[in-house]
């Protein structure tokens, strides 16, 4: 399971991302963290090498 | 009885309808209802009228240029249109007048459609309901009390009640077929890249469809043709030809191979006993008209929701990122919530997301080897009270339609029946990329084998709803 997140980094994480919640809205966040790392566990697991963005990006005349 | 798009084009092909009767019988049944329904956001009476006026002198001119000449229409507000205010449902753009249509929406007008209105979304397309946004969310027609889903909300009542004959929905995680699954009607998410989404307010961009929500599969087919095609103003824009979508509606079911995802629906979210009972009749009706039918094992529905749900946390936090810095306090809170949430998921997250997402695009498209289709649940069940929907509802059971969008391949909802709340419940059929007439001709071979088309919402008004016969 990823870790969860304490205080300390709940409030770097936000900084981060620049968003200003008040003591109600963080509180809040918070009872998602359990369900949070749960879905990324399903996510954060070790892939083959056909699973990778590969961008093809469709390059065409115009890109020569 | 309302008119389907089909029989109302017929009509009026044939000089037996007029669009303007037309408009002024759904004008009439939006003040009849709208006020309990809040599919409106803004009426425009006076511009359909006049629209409706031109399509009539055009047709009696010069005949239909199609079979969208002269039907009412409705766009959700988060598409844009040329002068009208396009919203959102947020306090952020109450001022926003575009200065341009969407491609959607110019391609609607050029089909000579009769555009009533702008319809209730939820807010940027997310959440919902809310009640602390600038208009009361949408209610479903079948029982006010109850959600009409979202976030094509409006749309999906409009159309229910025979507001409109048909409208825009957007889709990133069942936006389309969420509302066409507890609101009774019909409504498709193309493939990805097939409908332009050019002036359209982004939710999730790898996650976001536009397509058209109806009464019946024949009219989504409809509108499709008029929707689909190649824009160089949508990055994501598929350059293909494009099929005639009806061509092959009404030939039958004979050798049709379908494959029934039923761990989906049976054990990995437990769809209501009326569900699975119209699932199950899905399957009968689908085999006696033909078709030949198997179970697919898919990965869990979780999977794709969380893989679905983490993509579409992160864009969306990217495409509202400004916003969100700078004036968090005026979005609802429910997209209050989904923005937060995008400061808990790292960069690693959503590459490891993106990541399964491939793998699973390739499970399904081995899994659809030698299939024509894949059917499972539309929605757990009939719609629930307004007042049901989670605080945090992206951490609730898994959707049924996610895994569609992760996909990106094409899907449909339509009414399977009636459960004992006498609200709708639905069936999803997913086609193959690009394969929408596939998808089309089982849901309206579905349709018209059986009675679920036939009757509407008891609040809508019987005397209004005759102006067509």
């Amino acid at each position: 399971m990823p870790p969860i997140p304490n205080d300390e980094a709940l409030d770097y994480l936000l900084a981060a991302s620049g968003l200003d919640l008040n003591p109600d809205q963080k509180a809040d966040l918070k009872t998602t963290f359990e369900a949070l790392a749960a879905m990324k566990a399903r996510v954060r697991q070790p892939r083959g090498n056909m699973a990778e963005l590969a961008h093809t990006f469709g390059f065409t005349e115009e890109d020569l | 009885m309302i008119p389907t798009m089909a029989e109302a084009a017929r009509l009026i092909a044939a000089k037996k309808l007029s669009p303007v009767e037309l408009t002024k019988a759904c004008l009439e049944r939006v003040h009849a209802m709208d006020g309990t329904l809040h599919a409106f956001v803004l009426l425009t009476e006076e511009r359909a009228l006049a629209e409706a006026r031109a399509a009539e002198a055009e047709i009696m001119r010069s005949g239909p240029r199609g079979p969208m000449h002269g039907i009412p229409i409705g766009l959700k507000d988060i598409v844009d249109t040329k002068g009208l205010r396009t919203a959102s449902q947020s306090k952020i753009l109450q001022e926003n007048v575009p200065v341009a249509d969407a491609a959607c929406a110019v391609r609607l007008a050029a089909a000579g459609s009769v555009m009533m209105g702008k319809l209730t979304t939820h807010e940027f397309a997310d959440g919902g309901p809310s009640f602390d946004l600038p208009a009361p969310p949408a209610r479903n027609p079948w029982n006010p009390d109850h959600f009409t889903a979202g976030s094509s909300s409006g749309t999906g009542a409009a159309v229910a009640s025979g507001m409109i004959l048909c409208g825009i929905g957007t889709d990133t995680g069942g936006s389309i077929r969420g509302p066409a699954a507890l609101c009774g009607i019909a409504g498709i998410k193309p493939t990805y890249g097939l409908v332009s989404r050019a002036g359209v307010a982004p939710a999730a961009f790898s996650l976001d469809h536009i397509g058209p929500m109806a009464w019946t599969a024949e009219d989504c087919a409809i509108m499709l043709q008029v929707l689909a095609g190649h824009d160089p103003r949508d990055p994501a824009s598929a350059d293909r030809p494009i099929p005639d979508y009806t061509a092959g509606l009404g030939s039958g079911l004979k050798g049709v191979r379908v494959g029934v995802i039923r761990h989906f629906h049976e054990t990995d979210h437990k769809v209501a006993a009326p569900t699975q009972l119209g699932i199950g009749n899905t399957v009968s009706v689908l085999r006696d008209l033909g078709a030949q039918v198997v179970d697919v094992t898919l990965s869990p529905l979780q999977d794709w929701h969380a893989c679905g749900s983490l993509i579409s946390i992160t864009e969306r936090a990217t495409a509202y990122e400004e916003w969100a810095r700078t004036r968090l306090a005026d979005f609802g809170e429910r997209v209050q919530r989904r923005l937060m949430l995008g400061a808990l998921v790292s960069g690693v997250d959503y590459v490891q997301a993106v990541r399964r997402r491939r793998e699973l695009r390739a499970e399904l498209q081995a899994a659809m080897r030698g299939l024509d289709i894949v059917i499972t649940a539309g929605a757990p069940d009939e719609a629930p009270k307004m007042d049901a929907i989670p605080r945090w509802d992206v951490f609730a059971a898994p959707g049924f339609t996610m895994p569609f969008n992760v996909a990106g391949y094409p899907a449909i909802c339509v009414c399977s029946g009636f459960g004992p709340g006498g609200l709708p419940v639905s069936v999803q059929m997913v086609g193959k990329p690009f394969q929408e007439a596939t998808v089309l001709r089982v849901a309206d071979a579905f349709e018209k084998a059986t009675s679920f088309r036939d009757s509407r919402p008891a609040m809508v008004p019987q005397n209004v709803a005759a102006m067509a016969n």
